[in-house]
């Protein structure tokens, strides 16, 4: 993005010398050497912020400049300072100085000396005007961090927080700044507050800034400046609707990208829990009402194995999903064997017994955990590296976790994919499905197939459970609201079809995420049951359908 | 002897025998002196509400233990009689039927959610029974068989709007309203603009969206609220009304989204300690809510009873935290003493008399007030406070009011 400060001809080198000047005027006061400040200074600042809202922007103005000082004790001081006011700590008391609360006691705020008296008063909890405040000042002590990465988070802040900053301040830390990030960033900072300037070239060129770096705030921005000022010069209006048709365009780009990401992500939980269902219902013919509560101990197996390895590894916490994919799949690829063994087999030709008998299973298994764990939230600690997310685009906001739940997905479906096509075990289920009597003929051991391939449908639904875990909130009915949606996935894509249920996962996670915007959740859930309706009225066997006989 | 003769004979016999038997057990189905006198127990332990609702099934009976330690009421002791609604709100009427009826309850403790009081109303008020109910609520109901333990939105949701409003608060201006979809959230809502015409806040400046129960993907919405927020117009808040399981996806979202307090602060109605249990709140501090109380208060009072809940916890190895006290829980205690108070004042059971006792009684609130039972309402004046997230999984007292606060039942903001 082309500088603010960039020589037009002429006169701009001039122009730029005065300013440099200016600043070295201006920021003299913050850079020439600072005695140590008195105590009373110090009792002072923090006095007026127990007791003055009002003074709250001088207090921290003060504090910011003691901290970018030349003094040393007064940079700690302000730094402890800010701290304990942001980790509620600093306790304003009726009758005497203010204190801090530090892990050994109590200190004095403005002298740092240990109080001996008791002080059992509660800390005082900054108000929302506050906290802002503090983070601003926090973000305009940072902008000097020798860290780049926290440098463009504070930069990020200042132009967020256009209003309340120090602009000498920021004028000092652009002047210093080489990373062309942090750069742009307080450029932008700057000409959202040179649009209230005086001079009508000083907010074109902010205007045109401000077309460069398209988001919702400078859209309204722009769009408050041209409500209120309905008798603007030409050269401000053509640049203005330059400006908002740039961000317009950008915006709605993003706009579309975020639906389109959001249907994939949300089609990504539709496939991961459609699959084993898909196996085992499609190639099994069962009704397994379970399901739902197989993703579930699928969930808790990962909440064993993060807590394993938070008590006895906590090197390897961060890996922990990955630890338990292959934990939560042969636990439950077990459970489903022994429940195919024990329920199932005896039911094979009797759907309606097979549907209340894993109802019953299903009601068991989550009683079973409700009295293992108890039946509140588990606590999932994301990985470091699935936390928060980026701007891709403006508006458009990718989350890790979601990202990392997509892919994921993707893997499992194209391993899964693979074991059924192109392994040996693969073709066994196939032709156990396809002709069951010519495969047992052929002597292929038509019911352990059918145990492995039970177990393989539940220990997919595990590695859902996995996924969900850092998507969804995991109690022990969780299950019963995946496994709805399983059921209609596998039922329009074709009982059996791999391929079928991720065309209907994406369809359907599509459409229903295209609605949800314009006519909300509750909307989109009916528009998709009637998507649904109609095609299986059309289509009874499903988008694609295995041909089976027998 | 002839055998019709015989027959009539052995008749006889039986019958007599068996009348001698049924006035024993007539005698026995009257309530002696001795029999524990039974409190119903409605909290669900499975389903959406369970990890709310559960913790109310445990302090109530702790605090009838604690009754009965004491020598029980009247001489009698007390027994809490648990059933399990599930979370299914046409089971809150059926098994608040079945406790009245077979388990001849003398009162009721029970429900969460306003949907699940509205399924009970009815039942209670055909048997004229007492339904103590220990949640803040939507208002816009006043029967004589629902003794009402916690604020109307007088008394909680408007003063936090205001706070928010005024300068310290932040000035907000531009409201987006987001509720799960039954009547308390639509209610509050509806309130809520009413009271914000009055203010002059103007249409533009309200967004209201509803989700279902249970609903966890707030991925787009979360995206609204960031586009609804940079909007011109001024600070833009987020009103809260989701409940159970929604409150930690939505709180996970705005945090993954890079929502902060500090940018658009979000005012969560519904939320309470267990709902941020799952979470790592250092991003969320600053979020606020607002109930009649709030762990951190330091009364003697409170110290006991976190005391007393702590060792509860362990002694039955109950799944919860020792270290948590929600208001639903205070308040839910606060209903048991004050039903015992008023029933040993009327040295009666019977809901009728109870409730005339109650009037106007006071009973000790933990949060350091002292809570008063309206003279005709029957809500109970309680304190308002408002809290602020931090990062250890609770709230820090942001405001607190000087003294108890009278409810208004029928708001005037809600068109009629």
């Amino acid at each position: 993005m082309k500088s603010l400060f960039e020589p037009l001809r002429g006169t701009a080198r001039w122009r730029r010398w005065f300013q440099h000047l200016m600043l070295a005027c201006l920021c003299g006061p913050l850079l020439q050497a600072q005695a140590a400040m008195p105590a009373q200074e110090r009792s002072s600042i923090v006095a007026s912020i127990c007791t003055d809202p009002g003074a709250y922007r001088g207090a921290l103005d003060r504090i910011v400049q003691a901290v970018v000082g030349t003094s040393s004790a007064d940079a700690a001081w302000g730094k402890t300072l800010l701290e304990r006011l942001q980790a509620v700590a600093v306790i304003c008391r009726a009758q005497g100085a203010p204190v801090f609360k530090v892990d050994h006691g109590v200190v004095d705020a403005a002298t740092l000396e240990p109080v001996t008296e008791a002080v059992d008063e509660l800390p005082m909890v900054p108000t929302l005007v506050l906290a802002r405040l503090l983070k601003t000042s926090q973000a305009e002590i940072e902008l000097f961090s020798p860290d780049v990465l926290v440098r463009r988070a504070a930069a990020q802040r200042m132009s967020q927080a256009y209003a309340q900053i120090n602009e000498p301040l920021v004028r000092l830390a652009l002047s210093k700044a080489a990373d062309p990030e942090v750069i742009a960033t307080l450029e932008l900072a700057l000409a959202k507050r040179s649009l209230a300037s005086g001079s009508v070239e000083v907010r074109v060129e902010a205007i045109r800034a401000m077309g460069k770096a398209p988001s919702e705030s400078t859209r309204s921005l722009l769009q408050k400046y041209q409500e209120d000022r309905p008798d603007m010069s030409a050269g401000e209006r053509a640049a203005l609707t330059q400006s908002l048709s740039q961000i317009d365009r950008a915006l709605e780009v993003g706009k579309a990208a975020s639906i389109f990401f959001s249907g994939l992500s949300y089609a990504g939980v539709l496939l991961i829990t459609a699959l084993g269902l898909s196996i085992v219902f499609g190639l099994l013919g069962v009704i397994n009402l379970a399901h739902g509560e197989f993703i579930m101990i699928g969930a808790y197996a990962t909440y064993v194995v993060e807590k394993w390895l938070q008590a006895h590894a906590p090197g390897w916490f961060d890996a922990y999903v990955f630890l338990a994919i292959p934990f939560a799949f042969l636990v439950c690829a077990l459970i489903g064997i022994v429940l195919e063994m024990t329920i199932i087999r005896h039911l094979y030709k009797r759907p309606l017994e097979t549907l209340l008998a894993t109802w019953a299973v299903s009601i068991a298994l989550i009683k079973l955990v409700q009295i293992l764990f108890g039946s509140q939230n588990v606590e999932f600690i994301t990985p470091s590296f699935l936390q928060g997310g980026v701007q891709l685009y403006p508006g458009f906001f990718v989350t890790w976790n979601r990202v990392f739940a997509i892919a994921l997905g993707l893997v499992i479906f194209a391993t899964a994919y693979a074991l059924i096509r192109q392994t040996r075990f693969g073709l066994l289920i196939r032709a156990t499905t396809q002709r069951r009597d010519t495969a047992r003929a052929l002597g292929i051991p038509a019911p352990s197939i059918d145990r492995l391939a039970f177990g393989l449908g539940s220990g997919l639904a595990g590695l859902a459970g996995v996924v969900l875990t850092q998507i969804a909130s995991v109690n022990p009915s969780m299950g019963t609201s995946f496994v709805i949606d399983a059921f209609m996935v596998v039922v329009l894509g074709g009982a059996g079809s791999l391929v079928g249920t991720a065309v209907s996962s994406l369809v359907l996670g599509e459409v229903n995420q295209l609605i949800e915007p314009f006519h909300g959740a509750v909307a989109a859930k009916v528009a998709v049951l009637l998507l649904i309706v109609l095609i299986i009225q059309r289509r009874p066997q499903g988008l694609f359908a295995l041909k089976t006989r027998g | 002897m002839k055998r019709r003769n015989f027959l009539s004979a052995v008749g006889s016999g039986v019958v007599a025998v068996s009348a001698g038997n049924l006035s024993e057990t007539a005698l026995a189905a009257t309530p002696s002196g001795s029999d524990p006198v039974k409190l119903g127990l409605l909290f669900s332990q499975s389903g959406a509400m369970a990890n709310n609702e559960s913790l109310l099934k445990d302090i109530s009976l702790m605090t009838i233990d604690q009754i009965n330690a004491k020598g029980g009421v009247m001489g009698r002791k007390v027994e809490g009689v648990v059933v399990d609604p599930a979370s299914d709100w046409p089971m809150y009427a059926q098994m608040s039927k079945q406790l009245i009826l077979s388990e001849k309850v003398a009162a009721i403790f029970g429900c969460w959610t306003s949907v699940s009081r509205k399924s009970v109303l009815p039942v209670v008020e055909a048997q004229d029974s007492l339904l103590f109910y220990p949640l803040h609520f939507e208002g816009e109901e006043q029967s004589k068989n629902v003794v009402y333990l916690n604020s109307p939105p007088s008394s909680s949701v408007l003063p936090a709007v205001e706070y928010l409003m005024t300068p310290q608060g932040g000035e907000a201006k531009r409201f987006f309203m987001l509720g799960s979809d039954y009547v308390w959230p639509r209610t509050i809502n509806k309130m809520l603009k009413g009271y914000l015409k009055t203010k002059g806040v103007p249409n533009s400046a309200i967004r209201e969206q509803y989700v279902p129960f249970s609903h966890s993907n707030f991925q787009s919405i979360v995206r609204d609220i960031k586009a609804f927020a940079a909007q011109p117009g001024g600070q833009a808040i987020v009103v809260l009304t989701v409940v159970g399981d929604s409150i930690p996806a939505m709180f996970k979202e705005a945090i993954n989204q890079g929502i902060r307090a500090t940018d658009i602060p979000i005012l969560g109605l519904d939320v309470v300690d267990s709902d941020l249990e799952g979470l790592d709140t250092a991003p969320l501090t600053g979020h606020l809510s607002c109930w009649c109380y709030f762990q951190n208060i330091d009364t003697p009072a409170n110290r006991q009873l976190k005391s007393d809940w702590a060792s509860y916890v362990k002694a039955k190895q109950l799944k919860h935290r020792p270290d948590m006290v929600i208001d639903p829980m205070v308040s839910t205690v606060m209903g048991i003493q004050l039903w015992a108070q008023a029933a040993t004042k009327a040295k009666s059971f019977e809901p009728a008399a109870v409730r005339k006792a109650m009037a106007g009684m006071t009973v000790a609130d933990p949060a350091g007030y002292v809570a008063k039972m309206d003279a005709t309402n029957q809500y109970l004046w309680r304190g308002t406070m408002i809290g602020s997230i931090n990062a250890k999984q609770g709230f820090d007292i942001l405001w607190k009011s000087k003294d108890i606060v009278a409810p208004v039942p029928y708001s005037p903001f809600v068109k009629a």
